[in-house]
């Protein structure tokens, strides 16, 4: 009966481990552990919403998004036709110039107003606010910065890239869009 | 009342602007009825009020002069000094340097103003104090001050406190250290932390008003605009229902048709239902929409009336500068001025401000006479100038008036033929309308000598482009011997406008209705070709076509149908006809403005909502006379060839560049000449502008700093002239904060770009979007 009595053994030896008193150590790090602000982690989590363009999906931080809604009819500008400007619409009674974001990002182009999923995005300064047409805008995603992956080298080294980062959202993966650069990118088309 | 969204500065200018135009008005009055004690108070209090607001945002200077003046007028009041014509051209001088301080765009530039004025602020504080000048007889009834009791009156020192009258008594306006027996007399009564209870806003009180920032005012105009288009949305809503009920009374005739089949009792029991339902639904639907349109509509209203002043607003300068002109010229003249509380829009009324000047200084010279050629002719000494506003069949009516001596027809005749402006048998047989038209002319002046007030010929023309700028007409009357009225007829806001509606290349346009002479659909087969030109007959006259879309560069027009659509524009005798898509009707369309960051765009003034929501732009009808003309004139209509394609070789596009820097200049000659394009360079606005005189070029590119003309003031020449309206221009700078681009685009640029442009493809992106490329 080795076994019995060597079981007995491992047992009390178990029980004296695990209730051993703490270590101020231990004490120290599972206090702080605890003292954690929950929110800190909450902090890293970027809101954003996830546009489609033709093919591609975009995330754009939802805090310098105004506005979406369904897409609107966008009127040309005379003497005003250069590629990346599309016009202007009438956005709940505003009139807001219209960048073409699939020309500008020389991606495939969108379907444009015409198709059921298509919205309108109004972003920037709220009082001089630009809008672009999308061919979808299905809703949010809640992403944390640390799960943005860098972009590729060739995206991220080019002049007029407006990625900051990828990330997976429920529709696919976006390329999260750097608002400051979006809005250098459009500033200035209308003139 | 939430202020929260004006600056201090602003508060004072708004503040400093109200009691400064009491002041000047019951400086007028004190003037005319020097004893009423009760005239005086209220100007006390409006020194006193511009005094403690200057102090709130240390105006130091500005406290001086109202300090000043408010002493002036407790001396008055006091019965220490009389109102004199010169002591009130004193307090006047030191009303006018608040006003023009109150003027000033922001805090910083006031006190630069300030330092710029300091000249005059120490003169007139100096002139204060010393005695007033001695009065006419007739207002010097009262005891002309010793010149001690004067100086000294301000505060309860003895009289016999020297005041030596070169020395200027108020710290601020004095660089040297003031003599101490003066500090006395230069203390303000109550310390600084007190006076800003004393200073209420609420001063304005008498009035209930708010202020209301315009773009909060221009926000609600917008959200009421929409409000409308949503009622029309529900109405939307009511043609469904009825169809839905058309659909319904077919299934109740079919049942009806198996009305012996008992299974379809239930159906049609749930069918009858459904009848009731609907129309229960359709009533409550159209009851609603109708209440909704109805409150839009006022609302709309209303939001729109907010935009409105009164016609007051306008004449506030008036008193005074008809009391200064009446005085230098020796006459004698009652302002008489009614209709002040007339609604006017704030725009309007702004612009109205310059012509209304324009007509009183008119009158003043050249229609009153002076009293003893009244007494001559009969008439009282006393002239009177009339100032009148009303609105009238949707318009508002404003006239200019005086009982003056009126137009003299022969000498206007004989001045007409003297300066060449029509030969004399043509002249001799102009009706009197067409005679009293020339007065408009710029440069016309019937004054035998030019004086201060009028004559130089600058005037009558200014008044009729503003009201043509408005949509509006002047014209005058007068009665030889009895005087001359001048009346403007303008619309009563600008923010709507009367507007026939088209589509061009697919998409909605309006066009005022005041600047178009008619619509017109012609059949196409009617069109005949005059040297090339398309050209159709519309009421006995031959109208050159322009297709609108290659105007404005929206494409070429497709050929279809069997008629064209005519808008005729421009000045009678030289219509242009603009071939548009189709017309879409005509309605009331409130105005809005273009985002400045479009910059200005050719042949657009504003943008506009349908009640449906839909975008329109507003086209400038003048703005495309003047390029359809330029067109017409260069044979490029369609139909015509193109003249690249008439050249058969391609010819290459010509470029200015306008830049003082020699680096930046070879950078983009080189540049654009390796591009194939044909490069002339500039060196500043002024020799710039003398190139673009040799003509032909296709596109400028312009530096902003330069010597001799800058970049802004080259565009603006540049696009002042008619023949330069449409070439692209664009500003090429190191400045790249957002009010430099908006100041380059205002100015009339057509693009804005940096220096930096130069280090990828986006100057050349730019120029060859602009012009086509380097080859024509």
């Amino acid at each position: 009966m080795t076994d019995g009595a060597s079981d007995a053994a491992l047992r009390e030896a178990l029980t004296n481990l695990l209730d051993r008193p703490a270590t101020p150590e231990t004490l120290a790090e599972h206090a702080r552990h605890a003292a954690q602000p929950r929110q800190d982690r909450r902090e890293e989590l970027a809101v954003l919403l996830a546009v489609r363009i033709g093919s591609e999906w975009f995330a754009l931080p939802a805090a310098r998004v105004i506005h979406v809604g369904p897409a609107v009819p966008v009127h040309r500008v005379p003497h005003r036709s250069r590629p990346g400007f599309r016009g202007l619409a009438n956005v709940d009674g505003r009139i807001v110039p219209v960048a073409d974001l699939a020309r500008l990002l020389g991606i495939t182009p969108a379907q444009g107003e015409g198709s059921p999923t298509a919205r309108v995005v109004l972003f920037g300064e709220a009082d001089a606010p630009w809008a672009c047409i999308v061919d979808d805008a299905p809703g949010m995603a809640s992403i944390a910065d640390s799960d943005a992956e860098s972009p590729p080298v060739t995206v991220s080294e080019a002049p007029d890239s407006i990625t900051s980062g990828l990330v997976e959202t429920e529709w696919g993966r976006a390329s999260k869009v750097d608002m400051t650069r979006l809005e250098q990118l459009v500033s200035g088309l209308g003139a | 009342m939430d202020l929260g969204g004006f600056s201090l500065f602003d508060l004072f200018r708004s503040e400093a602007e109200q009691h400064c135009g009491a002041l000047a008005e019951g400086l007028i009055r004190l003037e005319r009825d020097a004893h009423d004690p009760s005239l005086v108070e209220p100007l006390m209090r409006a020194a006193h009020s511009v005094k403690g607001a200057a102090r709130i945002i240390g105006l130091d200077v500005a406290v001086s002069i109202a300090h000043a003046m408010e002493d002036c007028l407790i001396r008055i009041q006091k019965g220490q000094e009389s109102p004199t014509a010169g002591r009130t051209d004193d307090l006047l001088k030191g009303t006018d340097l608040l006003l023009e301080l109150s003027r000033q765009t922001d805090e910083q530039g006031a006190r630069s103003w300030l330092d710029s004025q300091s000249a005059a602020v120490d003169a007139l504080c100096a002139s204060f104090s010393r005695p007033p000048q001695a009065a006419p007889a007739s207002t010097g009834s009262a005891p002309v001050p010793a010149p001690a009791a004067a100086a000294a009156a301000p505060t309860d020192q003895p009289p016999s406190t020297p005041a030596p009258p070169s020395a200027a008594p108020f710290p601020a306006a004095s660089a040297s250290p003031s003599p101490p027996t003066l500090a006395p007399v230069t203390t303000p009564a109550p310390s600084a932390a007190a006076v800003p209870a004393a200073v209420p806003v609420a001063t304005a009180g008498a009035v209930s008003s708010v202020l209301v920032s315009s773009s909060t005012l221009d926000a609600l105009v917008r959200l009421s605009g929409e409000a409308l288009v949503e009622g029309r949305r529900l109405e939307r809503l009511g043609d469904l229902v009825l169809r839905a009920q058309r659909n319904n009374r077919k299934l109740l005739d079919a049942l009806a048709e198996r009305r012996d089949d008992p299974s379809s009792a239930p159906l049609r029991e749930a069918a009858a239902d459904m009848t009731r339902t609907l129309t229960a639904l359709s009533d409550r639907i159209a009851s609603t929409s109708r209440r909704g349109a109805d409150i839009g509509t006022t609302l709309h209203a209303q939001a729109l009336e907010a935009r409105m002043r009164p016609f007051r607003d306008a004449c506030t300068a008036l008193p005074r500068a008809v009391r200064d002109l009446s005085r230098s010229l020796g006459k004698s003249v009652r302002l008489d001025i009614s209709g002040e509380q007339v609604a006017v829009d704030r725009d309007i009324l702004r612009q109205l401000e310059a012509p209304l000047g324009h007509l009183v200084r008119n009158c003043l010279d050249h229609g009153i006479e002076t009293p003893s050629d009244r007494a001559a002719s009969g008439k009282p000494q006393e002239g009177t100038l009339r100032v009148e506003a009303r609105h009238h069949a949707g318009s508002l009516l404003v006239s200019v008036g005086d009982d003056g001596r009126g137009i003299d027809r022969e000498r206007l005749r004989a001045r007409i033929i003297e300066r060449k402006l029509s030969p004399a048998e043509i002249v001799s047989s102009l009706d009197d309308a067409e005679l009293l038209d020339f007065l408009f002319l710029p440069g016309f002046s019937t004054a035998a000598a030019v004086t201060d007030v009028s004559g130089r010929g600058v005037g009558l023309d200014v008044v009729r482009a503003m009201a043509h700028g408005v949509g509006g007409a002047v014209e005058v009357r007068s009665d030889p011997g009895h005087g001359t009225t001048f009346a403007l007829r303008l619309p009563v806001t600008l923010s709507v406008v009367r507007a026939a509606m088209v589509s061009i290349a697919g998409e909605p346009y309006a066009l005022p209705l005041a600047r178009l002479e008619r619509i017109d659909r012609v059949a196409r087969e009617s069109v005949e070709t005059v040297e090339g030109r398309a050209t159709v007959r519309i009421a006995d006259q031959a109208v050159g076509l322009v297709h609108a879309s290659g105007l404005l560069e929206l494409g070429d027009p497709e050929a279809s149908g069997e008629s064209l659509a005519v808008v005729s524009i421009g000045a009678k005798d030289r219509l242009c006809g603009l071939v548009v898509d189709e017309f879409l009707g005509e309605d009331d369309l409130v105005i809005r403005t273009l985002d400045p960051r479009l910059g200005k765009v050719p042949h657009v003034s504003a943008a506009s909502l349908r009640d449906n929501g839909q975008l329109l732009l507003m086209l400038d009808a003048d703005d495309l006379v003047q390029s359809a003309l330029q067109l017409l004139g260069e044979g490029r209509i369609r139909g015509a060839a193109r003249p690249a394609a008439r050249a058969g070789t391609a010819r290459r596009r010509r470029v200015l560049v306008v830049e003082d820097s020699i680096t930046v200049r070879e950078v983009e000659r080189q540049m654009l000449q390796r591009e194939g394009y044909e490069v002339d360079v500039a060196v500043d606005g002024a020799d710039g502008w003398n190139a673009l005189q040799r003509g032909g070029y296709d596109i400028v590119l312009s530096d902003v700093d330069m010597p001799r003309m800058n970049g802004i003031d080259f565009i603006r020449t540049l696009r002042a002239d008619s023949r330069f309206a449409t070439i692209p221009v664009i500003i090429v700078s190191y400045k790249d904060r957002a009010e430099d681009r908006e100041a380059g685009l205002a100015a009339g640029a057509t693009a804005y770009l940096t220096k930096g442009s130069f280090h990828d493809r986006s100057l050349l992106a730019t120029v060859a979007d602009l012009c086509g490329g380097p080859l024509a």
